[in-house]
């Protein structure tokens, strides 16, 4: 049984997603998901206000139909990316507001006349998050665990919580967002099993294959595409919607970017009506507002199912991929756990379906279970799930999460070339250590850098940052040795250590993190959050 | 977790004496499933989040280091040429595999498969072969084809069966 522990604070278990998020707790051993009013799910969206105030959520998502430029959503595909990366470059083309470079090739944002982070983003969110569940509990919360993708590479998951710790929380754990999924659902009891986690979310799309055994869960591969999911089904919809104002009014709305946003929320709107029921239809009075142009639009489920198959087939190869890298047939997945809002379009589960030979689970809501799970963990973690221990066992209902390097590790060498020290998908903690001589003759100092991913030449990787050894001994090349030591500590986050062999001194060089906020950066963020004592928020990732 | 404590620091104390086999529990002759089955139990116990509520910096070293070692013990016994290489180091009376070589390359045939289980697999196989286990190397082989039909298999295998024709 469990028992609690009378007069302990919650944890808040939070899902800050790409396109929603939401949070959770575990209060008298039952995990519920905050809500406000209605509404459990926020919308990730963060709008500056002319007078300077910020709006957070549904209100920041309505901004989008009169303001666009002040509008950031989607933050999170940026969240620990340099500016220069593909991703970055991806959003600049897609997004409305202004991205641009910061100093130490971080991603900064311009809107409503202010310029912020990414990272301040999404401590917007996270604040909102915070505030919406100490008002539903009449109790201050501070302690998080909270959860991101399988996929998120060191830089993304320390600049998560930065965030965190920006908007006033204390992290205690980083879970995956998969392995939160599978806690939602309970698969803790004694049966070993294997779980796919289909992740289709707003913009991204995810699958995750988990093995349990005994209460240790362990990711054996992750594969995703990182364009693909609800919001391209809104395009769809958006373009026939367009077409058909055309149509009626005589006149395309495609120049008119309010006009398109508008359509582009009753689109999505319409996806959610077919999600439950077979017919969605929108009325909208007016397209563009002072102009006369009402448009009656209705779809059946049969209808927009030609439309949007090849986007829902598109998940089926990343499926046979995350499969293979775990070494399996899709038979032997025991069970599979849907998460995110897109998943529960009929066509959606019919695919799951037809992917693994079963049907998926569906009890509990996709858009929350991530949340769900990470405050499940938070209260393992803090004892107040744990049944009292009688005896001589281990006892515990609380899962352990063996989590594995999401990604290969590796420094340059000379060519361009990567050479791994520590490989994907090894058990973590873990420390790997590989030595290095110098290239040239009377070489002074050594530039390490480190890179994440499985491509055999570095630029093809995503570069983490690097580290310079300086003052080494004046020698011939090849002399004078260096010992690279990559550190993977229990939360998954990095620590690269460069000693100098030959004089023997613990020259320890940290890691730079490109991408990351520079010490100064974070301390006029934290005083425009209000959290003087940042003192313990470190760049070493 | 207090009844774990005693257990922790004295596994703290002897850290350095241990072998990974005496870390696991594990007969020296063990297979791959006893490693798994062992590293599972040990995660169990001695993972960190286990001691999450612990917030005194000494006690969370103590819980940390001893986790570290597990997770080096599974990781070198689980690579069949890790494990090989761990097994020489002992007899020279080593605790540990040292650092610089647990953190070995790939081989050029492991860089030519991607499923994690037939790289393992393909370590095996080699390191079998260079054993004179040719048959158990060839089911090795086998096995790992069957995940991946990757080219540094059928080498090997043609390898192998010429050896018996």
């Amino acid at each position: 049984m469990p028992s609690m522990v009378g007069e302990q604070e919650p944890v808040l278990g939070i899902d800050l997603g790409t396109s929603n998020s939401a949070c959770a707790v575990v209060r008298d051993g039952r995990a519920s998901v905050v809500r406000r009013g209605d509404d459990r799910i926020v919308p990730s969206v963060v709008a500056a206000m002319p007078e300077g105030g910020w709006l957070v959520g549904t209100r920041a998502k309505r901004r989008r139909l009169v303001d666009p430029k002040n509008v950031v959503y989607s933050s999170k595909r940026m969240i620990g990316r340099r500016f220069g990366s593909l991703e970055v470059q991806q959003m600049r083309q897609r997004v409305p507001y202004s991205i641009f470079e910061g100093s130490n090739e971080s991603v900064m944002l311009e809107v409503g006349g202010r310029t912020v982070s990414v990272v301040e983003i999404s401590s917007h969110i996270l604040t909102y998050l915070k505030q919406m569940a100490e008002e539903a509990l009449g109790q201050r919360l501070r302690k998080t665990v909270i959860a991101v993708p399988a996929n998120f590479t060191d830089s993304q998951r320390s600049a998560t919580r930065i965030a965190a710790r920006l908007a006033g929380l204390d992290v205690i754990r980083v879970i995956n967002e998969p392995t939160a999924a599978a806690l939602a659902y309970g698969y803790i009891e004694d049966i070993d099993r294997r779980i796919a986690v289909y992740d289709f979310g707003g913009g991204t799309f995810d699958v995750t294959i988990l093995q349990i055994t005994r209460n240790v869960f362990e990711v054996l591969a992750t594969s995703g595409e990182t364009f693909l999911g609800g919001d391209d089904i809104d395009e769809v919809l958006t373009e026939m919607m367009a077409r058909r104002v055309t149509e009626q009014c005589g006149w395309s709305p495609h120049g008119d970017p309010i006009a398109m946003e508008r359509l582009r929320a009753f689109a999505e709107q319409v996806k959610i009506q077919i999600s439950e029921t077979t017919v969605g239809t929108a009325e909208i009075p007016e397209v563009i507002p002072g102009r006369k142009s009402p448009l009656h639009f209705q779809i059946t489920e049969a209808e927009l199912r030609p439309l949007i198959d090849p986007i829902i087939r598109r998940t089926i190869p990343v499926c046979q991929d995350a499969l293979s890298g775990a070494g399996l047939s899709a038979h032997q997945i025991d069970e599979i756990v849907l998460v995110g809002g897109t998943t529960r379009l009929p066509i959606v589960r019919e695919v799951v379906t037809e992917i693994f030979g079963k049907p998926p689970q569906t009890s509990i809501n996709p858009l929350s279970v991530v949340a769900v799970g990470a405050a499940i963990q938070g209260a393992a973690l803090m004892g107040s799930l744990a049944p009292s221990v009688e005896g001589g066992s281990t006892g515990g209902a609380a899962a352990v999460l063996l989590d594995v390097v999401p990604r290969s590790l590796g420094v340059r060498t000379v060519g361009g070339y990567v050479d791994f020290l520590i490989r994907r998908n090894h058990a973590i903690p873990t420390e790997h250590t590989r030595l290095f001589t110098t290239t040239s003759d009377r070489q002074r100092f050594v530039r390490i850098q480190v890179c994440q991913g499985e491509a055999e030449t570095f630029d093809d990787n995503h570069k983490l940052g690097e580290v310079v050894l300086t003052d080494l001994r004046p020698a011939l090349r090849g002399e004078v040795t260096i010992a690279v030591t990559f550190e993977i500590n229990t939360d998954g986050l990095l620590e690269v250590r460069a000693l100098d062999q030959d004089t023997m001194q613990q020259q320890i060089a940290t890691m730079h993190v490109l991408g990351g906020m520079s010490e100064e950066d974070l301390q006029r963020a934290a005083e425009r959050f209000g959290q003087g004592d940042v003192g313990a928020v470190t760049f070493q990732p | 977790m207090s009844h774990v404590a005693p257990e922790l620091s004295r596994m703290y104390e002897s850290l350095e004496t241990l072998t990974y086999y005496e870390i696991l529990a594990l007969p020296v002759d063990c297979d791959y499933v006893a490693i798994r089955d062992a590293f599972y139990r040990s995660a169990q116990r001695y993972h960190p989040d286990r001691f999450a509520g612990w917030s005194e910096e000494s006690a969370r070293s103590i819980v940390n280091t001893v986790y570290k070692r597990i997770a080096e013990a599974y990781n070198v016994l689980s690579d069949p040429m890790l494990r090989h290489a761990y097994d020489d180091a002992r007899a020279r009376g080593e605790c540990r595999l040292s650092d610089t070589l647990r953190t070995r390359r790939l081989t050029q045939d492991e860089r030519q498969i991607s499923n994690t289980f037939a790289r393992l697999y393909m370590r095996s196989a080699i390191d079998k072969l260079a054993r004179g286990e040719v048959i158990a190397a060839w089911i090795d082989a086998k096995l790992g084809i069957s995940l991946e039909d990757a080219r540094p298999f059928r080498i090997l295998l043609d390898r192998i069966e010429r050896s018996w024709s």
